[in-house]
């Protein structure tokens, strides 16, 4: 390869920039002997246009405009500097004898000429036929998130999150236009190209090198995705340097949590109150309570636990470190960045922490050929909680028992009478040790050869290798009580070694020409083959002399040999795609797509889907008469169809018959054992996902206010449904492709700059409906045991529920004793009138899914200062709150809520809270409307105040950038529901779990780039 | 343009590179009936699976002796324990309906393992192996068949009679509920064969347990007393029943190896099963992770669990079944040395072993009620480790009293002689004498104390016709809600009948 002047002059440059890496804030590059100029880029509404790449023409010599959009560069007066920036028209400017230069960029018809990132390839905006959202880097680090998926939460219309889980670093559940499978709902997420198999390989991936996230929504966009799109696609597309420019940016935030806990419990006064009236009214024991010493040495002395509080803590700290490199010349690329994620949570002991190197380059070779690769270590680490020995007992441990014996240990269980005691919330959080490490090597390198001028082949191949390991050890003072790992003496450890191994190779054709001026083709073709290799070691002891060991020399235990664990699960993919993009005068296009997919996962019988669609737009704000009403300034209506399908609801090898292995100890000699464990399923194959698409893109009042407004209708045909078997069979479940669900929903994207002078303010509202249902289970039945019934939504089952009218008063003695009820217990509706409350009395009762949800962002700046205040907010979805069951139970063993202490006496007739009883006695033991709750919330998700500061202060520590900032993180949530947070998922009556508490976060933060 | 040659090589090495069975899975993690089932060697495991499965039963989960303790005359449930699980079968409120857990949980038991034996049946048909060889197997796993709709029929009543593999599921929608004589008569075919063909012992040691011709006979002796009861009433298998018992006892058919040990306690202690006492027991092994018994933790205290802060290692348990008052006060406390083995009455009953528990920081524990002792493997306890006390399903004992009913039966005065040989072991006199009701009803007192929380008594009840009688007199916490003509039987699990209506109707009263 031949060295070009330019690049040698540029690389130098490069190589200081580096060494100023290393070398840390230390940034002092050495210029030449030119001038200093300096300039100014905005566009036509005078806004600074930031990041707008500024270059000595025919040089390699480049910057970039800092927020202000202000650049200084070395340049000669016979020098002609070239301006670029996305959605502008390029402008250059000789410098001559000037110092500074001011550029007016105009709006390339602004944002409609932007490039969005599609399946196998790019489009520009203007062109989309599909339904596709793309997210900026902006906007995804408005919200300073763990991971990408919390990232992605309210940003993108149609794209239902809910975070239940709010431990460190957890996973946020996304839904993309409803729920299309019996049988998860996970988009697929791609990154650079490669389908991403394992949860690690989202998660390893830090925000901040994301340049931009499109979700493709309609069936033309994922069609070509073919079978496992059907829950739609998230394409991640990480950053890579800019053709002349270098920048280096270090952004370092810290947050602090704190934790004021909606739920307010008793305290062991009131709650010894409850249970003494308890034993009254139910005559227990000749109406005396029972209390244990422990419990009675507690009252005596006035003593209350607090469990919650005992196992949080606030001023927990959130810590961020992130800084990027990026550097660029006409023939190299590249992207250097790290990162460091630090989060405690509010849980003693709970934790995550991710670190992450990345290296992004491009590198022309020759003339024809590039060289693309995109590497990624990630190092994931934490300790989780436990629901039902942590969150549980800290929710419902009951108030008098003490935390420690009076030897000073920990109580292992709580101190109770009557109940099943729970573990010490506090001895497990602060004494089980339960760490994961998980390490994530994405990698992926790419060839892309131009044979003809629009022509190009291109080969990838992508590698992740995914490891998890978990380290477990429940030390001797709790083993033999440690139900999860079944009660052993002598400590217990644990080793799991997960390894996941996944591979994608695939090869593409692409072809773009333009003809006679009108028309214009766009079309790839490919293949692709992909593996996934999974594999699990685990190995457990237990009886160790002491706790020294933890989980790192199981060969120390003296406990009977218990038997390690291995299994390996693989499954591969060939696909052959195929698209087609034709334009004709910018104004009529169309586009078809298919995508054959072989999948291991399918029965043998059916081991092939085909998956076609096509699309069309009309550009009518290109139409004469449509520019003659001068009310648009974009107009573009598209229309798609197309199918989909959703192999993940197929699990690895669950099309197979299994014998299982269950081996039996003849008199002290083990001979193994089989009997046959499942049926066989040939025919089964993925879940058809057919979906129509129809989309409204417009821009008004001078491009300052862009809507999108889409209607969708999907049909779910041939769900994979775990159909119950009768037992009879000695089979309890099998599988069928059997049913079909629709969803239906209409999306709304807003954005509009509503002041523009000196202060701008700019609004971003995004709001979604989506209707479920199931329209048919395919085999007459009308319902999927009592979880799905056919003309409801899904799982509508946990909405099947007994009615609570109320609360049996003293004057309706008698008409409670019919139902074995009396005055203070819960009155039902007896549905059928039979004198019985019981499952027969069964009627829906409120949504599962939400009937509109969306998000609400508003930008204002003014001078250096700006602020975001981004809202997200939903209406219609209730919560089964399961867990009141418990604290509203009545019976003053466990710990109960405060609202008991205004429970039915006959001197207090409440409808709300029942009287004091035991056993649960003034309840039906089913689940009813009780504790069945709105979840309609608006939630201020974050709070961004930040100042950028003014040139001169930039110019004097030679930086481009210069931003402090605060983020406040759900400062207030308005809402009815009396649980943790309005995102908590459903919880059963007995259900040992407990929501992680909900945090309030304080984010300090820098950015600085050079 | 020599670069693009090497591009176009790639791009052939990877689109040709793909395999053709690419696609096709190749599970290494299991195994399927495909690749199983193909020598003498699969027969046997598929047969020792058969005999792994009612370790289930047998020890606390899917039809725990406890299970069928439960509101019975002589157990009840702790009032510690809160699990609607535990709490709907013994205190018998309306909650326990077609809906609870535990008819299901042993409806699923039966089939799961009636699938396994008729898949193995199946396999004998086709695989290649010597004739004596697949004779036994059958004849042992239709022995099991029998044991498990021996239950079905007795637990739920009338029930389908599956003896074939399921293959195709839609042989499954018309499927009705089999009247219980047609149950009955598959049971005592399956026992029949096994008489006929299964020896009366096994040389080996390692086939201690197996299944004997003795096995089969005494089973079918218990089958037809059962079928000469409430409800069938079949008068003449009192007859039959005697015929089994008397070639068992007296003529020795069945071996000469059947007798008591000297002491009761001997009975349960490991080493001792199987022995002279075994007729047919379930095999549990300590130490090996869920092939020891837990049955012991249905009946250790939940004092020594929680209050001495020890958990199982030291002997807790979860007090499940407790014995009732009344039938406390039925033994001869003084005499009968089966009182003082089975039972820990109060603290003072503690071995010294716990001494150091007593010493503890939550001060000496304290028992609630007396507890069941008796299948304590050794004391301390661990019950961590899961006990290696085999199960008695048939006890010799049992065998004797079930002869003694029939002669009573059929009003021969040698009946006593068969209890007095239990009575005798036990430390108690010979019987008085007796007319024919009045030795019925010290039949039901001999049986609960020679054989109680065994796990039969429930059958006994019913059989004896006297379940409802019993249950309102003895047992206070299901006396007060069980009802005459309905709690006989449990209903048949409500997921079944919404898969297929024709299982209904239900049982009376559910």
């Amino acid at each position: 390869m031949k060295k070009q002047p330019g690049a040698a002059r540029h690389n130098k440059r490069l190589r200081s920039v580096l060494l100023s890496f290393l070398l840390i804030f230390v940034c002092s590059a050495a210029f030449s002997q030119q001038r200093l100029i300096t300039g100014r880029v905005h566009g036509h509404n005078n806004e600074p246009i930031a990041g707008a790449s500024v270059i000595v023409k025919g040089t390699a010599t480049g910057t970039s405009t800092n927020a202000n959009g202000i650049f200084s560069i070395q340049a000669l007066a016979t020098d002609t500097l070239l301006v670029t920036s996305v959605g502008y028209n390029p402008s250059q400017l000789a410098v001559g004898l000037q110092s500074e230069l001011v550029f007016n960029l105009a709006g390339s018809s602004a944002e409609m000429s932007d490039v969005v990132v599609v399946g196998y390839g790019t489009v520009r905006r203007g062109d989309l036929t599909g339904a596709v959202t793309q997210v900026n880097a902006k906007e995804l680090t408005k919200y300073p998130a763990a991971n990408l998926d919390q990232a992605l939460q309210g940003n993108v219309p149609g794209l239902y999150s809910t975070q239940s889980d709010r431990s460190p670093g957890a996973a946020v559940s996304l839904a993309l236009r409803g729920n299309n499978s019996l049988s998860g709902n996970a988009p697929l997420f791609i990154v650079d190209g490669f389908p991403i198999a394992s949860g690690g390989g989202v998660n390893s991936i830090n925000p901040n090198d994301i340049e931009s996230v499109s979700v493709l929504k309609d069936a033309s966009s994922i069609a070509i995705y073919g079978a496992r799109a059907a829950n739609g696609v998230i394409l991640i597309t990480t950053k890579s340097g800019k053709v002349g420019r270098n920048t280096f940016d270090v952004n370092v935030w810290t947050g602090i949590k704190s934790f004021a806990n909606p739920i307010k419990f008793m305290n062991g006064e009131q709650l010894a109150a409850l249970r003494r009236e308890a034993y009254q009214n139910d005559n227990v024991n000749g109406g005396v309570a029972v209390f244990r010493p422990e419990e009675l040495a507690s009252l005596d002395a006035g003593t209350t636990t607090d469990w919650l509080d005992e196992v949080t803590g606030t001023g927990r700290l959130t810590q961020n470190i992130q800084l990027a490199f990026t550097g660029g010349t006409e023939r190299t690329r590249i992207l250097v960045s790290g990162n460091i994620f630090n989060e405690r949570g509010v849980i003693d002991n709970s934790n995550y922490l991710r670190g992450s190197l990345r290296l992004n380059i491009i590198q022309k070779i020759g003339d024809r050929l590039t060289l693309f690769s995109n590497n990624n270590l990630s190092l994931l680490t934490g300790q989780g909680v436990t629901g039902a020995s942590i969150l549980y007992p800290s929710y419902v441990g009951n108030p008098l028992a003490p935390i420690r014996q009076p030897n000073g240990q920990y109580y292992t269980m709580l101190i109770g009478v009557g109940n099943t005691p729970w573990a010490n919330p506090v001895a497990y959080t602060q004494l089980i040790d339960n760490k994961y490490v998980e390490p994530v090597i994405t990698s992926s390198l790419a060839l892309e050869y131009k044979i003809l001028e629009g022509l190009k082949v291109r080969t990838q191949l992508s590698g992740e290798l995914d490891t998890w390991k978990e380290n477990f050890y429940v030390p001797i003072s709790l083993s033999s009580n440690h139900e999860e790992s079944g009660r052993v003496s002598g400590g217990f450890a644990r080793v799991t070694n997960n390894n996941n191994y996944n591979w994608i190779t695939e090869t593409t054709i692409s072809y773009n020409k333009r003809f006679a001026e009108k028309h214009e083709v766009d079309a790839v073709a490919g293949f692709s083959a992909q593996q996934n290799r999974w594999e699990q070691v685990q190995a457990s002891a237990s009886g160790f002399p002491f706790d020294l060991y933890g989980s790192w020399n199981l060969a120390a235990s003296s406990g009977t040999a218990r038997k390690p664990v291995s299994d390996l699960q693989i499954w591969t993919m060939n696909s052959y795609i195929g698209r087609v993009n034709y334009s004709f005068n910018s104004k009529y296009i169309a586009t078809a797509s298919f995508r054959a997919d072989g999948s291991s996962r399918f029965g043998s019988n059916n081991k092939w889907g085909f998956f076609p669609s096509g699309a069309i737009a009309w550009k009518a704000s290109q139409e004469e008469f449509i520019q003659d009403l001068n009310a648009f300034d974009d107009l573009k209506i598209r229309a798609s169809y197309g199918l989909a399908g959703n192999a993940n609801a197929l699990g690895v090898y669950s099309t197979q018959p299994r014998m299982s292995s269950a081996s039996f100890n003849w008199n002290g000699v083990e001979v193994p054992g089989y009997y046959p464990s499942r049926l066989g399923f040939d025919n089964l194959k993925w879940e058809t996902t057919k979906q129509f698409d129809l989309g409204i893109d417009m821009a008004i009042l001078k491009r300052r206010l862009n809507i999108t407004v889409d209607y969708y209708l999907k049909n779910t045909r041939d769900l994979i449904r775990q159909l119950p078997i009768l037992a009879v069979s000695g089979f309890q479940d099998g599988w069928a492709n059997l049913g079909n669900l629709r969803n239906e929903g209409v999306e709304l994207g807003l954005k509009a700059l509503v002041i523009n002078r000196d202060i701008k303010w700019n609004t971003t509202l995004n709001l979604s409906t989506n209707t479920n249902k199931l329209t048919s289970l395919g085999d007459g039945t009308d319902k999927i045991g009592t979880t799905h019934f056919v003309g409801e939504p899904l799982n509508i089952g946990t909405r099947y529920l007994i009615e609570k009218i109320g609360i049996w008063q003293s004057h309706e003695v008698a008409a409670a004793a019919q139902y074995g009820a009396k005055p203070g217990d819960v009155k039902y509706r007896d549905l059928n009138d039979d004198k019985k409350i019981d499952n027969s009395d069964r009627d829906f009762h409120g949504n599962l899914f939400p009937d509109f949800y969306g998000s609400l962002t508003n930008e204002l700046a003014y001078k250096g200062f700006d602020m975001s205040v981004f809202i997200t907010f939903e209406a219609g979805r209730t919560i089964y709150n399961g867990l009141n069951y418990k604290l509203l139970g009545g019976d003053g063993y466990d710990n109960h809520r405060v609202e008991m202490l205004d429970r039915w006496t006959p001197d207090n007739p409440s409808n709300q809270y029942p009287r004091a009883a035991l056993g649960y006695s003034n309840r039906s033991s089913m689940a009813s409307t009780e504790f069945l709750e709105k979840a309609d919330y608006i939630k201020l998700r974050s709070l961004t105040v930040g100042y950028t500061f003014p040139d001169r202060v930039m110019r004097k520590i030679s930086a481009k950038n210069f931003r402090v900032y605060a983020t406040g993180l759900n400062l207030f949530t308005i809402t009815g529901y009396s649980g943790m947070d309005p995102e908590d998922s459903d919880l059963g009556n007995t259900e040992r779990n407990a929501p992680y508490p909900i945090t309030r976060t304080i984010i300090f933060g820098l950015n600085i780039g050079f | 343009m020599k670069l693009s040659a090497y591009i176009f090589i790639i791009f052939c090495l990877v689109f040709t590179s793909c395999k053709k069975d690419f696609l096709k899975e190749d599970p290494r993690t299991f195994l399927t009936p495909d690749n199983f089932y193909k020598t003498e060697a699969d027969l046997q495991m598929g047969l020792n699976a058969v005999y792994r499965t009612p370790q289930d039963r047998y020890s606390n989960m899917w039809g725990a002796p406890c299970w069928f303790g439960w509101a019975t005359d002589l157990g009840y449930l702790t009032p510690a324990n809160n699990h609607a699980f535990h709490n709907q079968p013994s205190y018998l409120t309306p909650a326990f309906n077609s809906s609870s857990d535990m008819p299901w949980n042993m409806w699923d038991y039966i089939y799961r393992h009636v699938k396994d034996i008729n898949f193995l049946l199946e396999a004998l048909k086709v695989v290649d192996a010597p004739d004596d060889v697949k004779k036994s197997i059958e004849a042992q796993a239709r022995a099991w068949r029998a044991h498990l709709y021996f239950d079905g029929v007795r637990i739920f009543g009338a029930l389908p009679l599956i003896v074939k593999p399921v293959a195709d599921l839609s042989e499954l929608k018309g499927l009705t509920r089999t009247p219980a004589a047609e149950v009955y008569a598959q049971i005592i075919a399956d026992l029949q064969i096994g008489m006929a063909t299964l020896p009366n012992s096994y040389s080996a040691a390692t086939d201690k347990g197996r299944i004997t011709a003795g096995a089969c006979a005494a089973l079918l002796a218990r089958v037809y007393i059962t079928m000469a009861g409430y409800p069938l009433r079949q008068n003449d298998k009192w007859a039959s029943a005697q015929t089994i018992l008397k070639e068992f006892i007296v003529d020795k058919k069945y071996g000469t190896q059947y007798g008591l040990f000297t002491e009761y306690s001997d009975a349960f202690a490991d080493a001792n099963i199987p022995g002279m006492e075994a007729v047919w027991t379930v095999n549990f092994t300590r130490g090996t992770f869920a092939q020891g018994s837990q049955v012991h933790t249905d009946f250790s205290p939940i004092e020594l669990y929680y209050d001495s802060r020890a958990g199982l290692s030291l002997g807790g348990g979860w007090s499940n079944e407790l014995p009732t008052p009344a039938f406390l006060a039925s033994y001869d406390q003084v005499n009968d040395k089966r009182y003082a083995f089975t039972y820990w009455t109060s603290t003072a009953d503690i071995p010294s072993d716990y001494a150091a528990l007593n010493a503890s920081p939550g001060g000496p524990v304290v028992f609630a009620a007396p507890h069941v002792k008796k299948f304590r493997e050794k004391s301390p306890n661990d019950n961590s480790q899961g006990s290696g006390l085999d199960h008695y399903i048939i006890r010799y004992s049992d065998v004797l009293l079930m002869y003694a009913e029939t002669l009573n039966e059929a009003g021969d005065p040698t009946a006593a002689t068969y209890v007095n040989i239990v009575r005798n072991r036990a430390g108690l006199g010979p019987l008085p004498a007796l007319n024919q009701q009045q030795f019925r009803d010290q039949m039901l007192l001999e049986r609960a104390w020679e054989l109680c929380f065994e796990g039969e008594r429930r059958f006994d009840l019913m059989r004896t016709g006297t379940y409802y009688s019993r249950v309102k007199a003895w047992n206070a916490q299901a006396g007060a809600n069980v009802v005459e003509g309905k709690h006989e039987l449990w209903p048949v699990p409500q997921r079944e009948i919404d898969i297929n209506q024709n299982l209904l109707p239900n049982n009376p009263g559910y």
